[in-house]
């Protein structure tokens, strides 16, 4: 049986005026999960998602899918792409139709090419993300979480295997921010795996099965959100904080100790 | 005033096929070209005001200011035509009001309006998306098409950044004094916006080939079931224009 749905072997990457985005990772994604990516500002997440979609081509290393070798050319690269949902943390670089109905079957038709399955597929999900009241809006007239919910419904359409979201709740209101996190957790009960990226601790340690932090184009370490979150000086050098709950328990802890050493006087 | 600010989505009209749509606007529209009478244009400017009024139900005063970019370049191509100079004659009749081309004037004048009007009534009754399958109905090669809808979408794109750009500048002083920062200022905004829309065409090109792209612009619309009951009304009016018409030639 398949562990991981997409395996990354010495992976480095280095973009066209030199600059080194990753250097050599190695890492497994496992199937079914809900993972969470983690890492400062030019970590290098987002070069890494591009490449898990074939959208970039690493320098050195290769990558598989379910265990096939990832193949660059036309036919290789549209099968991927099927399989891979990519949703950008931008949704204004994203939405190209001029309408909601048409952005969301935009790449219906480039997977599916019939105009009926199309049709019937758009208004399925249209009635899963409640868009039926935009869908003859133009989505640059859309408000920033409408948006964004239009992006993920086109990107979900496709129904890929695997979603891949960069900061999937950048720019929303607490509300909004929640209402994605659903659907993305209601995905992951239909069987899908999920992998975002996001600089959210609290979020991703109540959130995710299992957490990767990067920094500096590498990979520091990968695991249960449990056991990786504890080390502060990892997160430290990640540019991170310890989620909340994990520094309110731990200075809790210190605190019951002192407390404990007050009472040996009182 | 943009026409998109007063564009309606649910107008009455949203859920009529294009073509049905189509039939209120091109005769009238080919009509106003043709005529010569004031009173045909006079009606179709009543006839399709109404018309805008009734199916985008936005209000009057908002409609009417739509009207004020034309009326600029209708009043002075008409006022071109009304004056004229007397190169030989007395100073103090210089310049004169010309009798002779003021039936001219006056043509053009309300034949302008009634082609606006129904311009307008076209505009806010089709989307960007309609129009474009106009086009491709029209045989217009979909190079056109493609460019057409990406320039509107660029546009918006490009007048947000520019906005967004113009206020971060003002925050920092910029454009405080014509001579010291003004230029130097608006051609750092100039030379902001053309990178910010090269990058962006480049994000694009992304964001479509992570969605299967292959540089087309393929989508599909909703479907509009095509009812001959819907046709009758249009057809109506047409009639009544067409009538109209015939008379004021007569």
């Amino acid at each position: 049986m398949i562990q991981n749905i997409i395996e990354l072997a010495n992976i480095s990457y280095t973009y066209p005026n030199g600059d080194s985005a990753l250097n050599g990772i190695n890492l497994e994604i496992p199937i079914g999960k809900k993972i969470a990516l983690l890492g400062g500002n030019g970590a290098g997440k987002s070069t890494l998602m591009l490449l898990l979609n074939g959208i970039l081509k690493p320098t050195k290393g290769g990558l598989s899918f379910k265990n096939v070798a990832y193949k660059y050319n036309k036919k290789g690269l549209r099968e991927l792409r099927s399989k891979i949902g990519l949703l950008f943390p931008e949704p204004d670089y994203q939405l190209i139709a001029p309408t909601v109905y048409e952005e969301i079957s935009f790449g219906l038709l480039n997977k599916f090419k019939d105009d009926k399955v199309v049709r019937k597929k758009v208004e399925k999900v249209v009635l899963d993300f409640s868009l039926q009241e935009i869908i003859n809006k133009p989505p640059h007239q859309l408000s920033t979480g409408q948006k964004k919910r239009v992006c993920l419904a086109s990107v979900l359409a496709m129904e890929p295997e695997l979603i891949v979201c960069d900061e999937p709740a950048s720019n929303l209101d607490p509300m909004y921010s929640k209402l994605i996190f659903n659907y993305l957790e209601s995905l992951h009960k239909k069987g899908k795996t999920i992998l975002i990226s996001t600089h959210d601790v609290n979020r991703a340690y109540s959130w995710a099965d299992y957490v990767i932090i990067m920094d500096k184009g590498e990979i520091l370490e990968k695991g249960l959100p449990e056991k990786v979150f504890e080390d502060k000086e990892l997160l430290k050098k990640a540019n991170l904080n310890q989620p909340f709950i994990v520094n309110f328990f731990n200075e809790f802890k210190d605190n019951s100790r002192i407390i404990a050493k007050w009472k040996k006087y009182y | 005033m943009l026409i998109e600010d007063l564009y309606n989505y649910n107008h009455k009209l949203a859920k009529t096929p294009v073509v049905i749509k189509s039939l209120y606007v091109l005769p009238a529209f080919i009509l106003s070209i043709i005529s010569t009478n004031m009173l045909f244009h006079i009606g179709v400017i009543s006839i399709f005001l109404i018309a805008i009024i009734y199916v985008t139900q936005q209000p009057i005063l908002k409609l009417l200011k739509l009207f004020l970019i034309p009326s600029a370049f209708i009043f002075i191509g008409c006022l071109t035509l009304l004056v004229s100079f007397n190169l030989k004659g007395n100073w103090s009749n210089f310049i004169y009001l010309n009798k002779e081309t003021l039936p001219v004037a006056i043509a053009i004048f309300f034949r302008s309006y009634a082609i606006v009007s129904v311009v307008y009534f076209w505009l806010l009754t089709h989307t960007i998306s309609e129009i474009a399958e106009i086009m491709y109905t029209c045989k217009i090669p979909s190079l056109f098409v493609e460019l057409f809808v990406l320039i509107y979408k660029f546009i918006h794109m490009l007048m947000h950044t520019t906005k967004t750009m113009l206020i971060a500048q003002k925050c920092r002083m910029g454009y405080t004094s014509i001579r010291k920062n003004s230029i130097s200022s608006f051609s750092n905004l100039f030379g902001a916006v053309f990178k910010q829309s090269m990058q962006q065409t480049s994000q694009l090109e992304i964001a479509m080939d992570s969605r299967l792209g292959n540089n087309e612009y393929l989508f599909v619309k909703p479907k509009v079931n095509f009812n001959i009951k819907t046709a009758i009304i249009p057809l109506a009016i047409n009639i009544a224009i067409i009538v109209a018409f015939i008379i004021s030639i007569i």
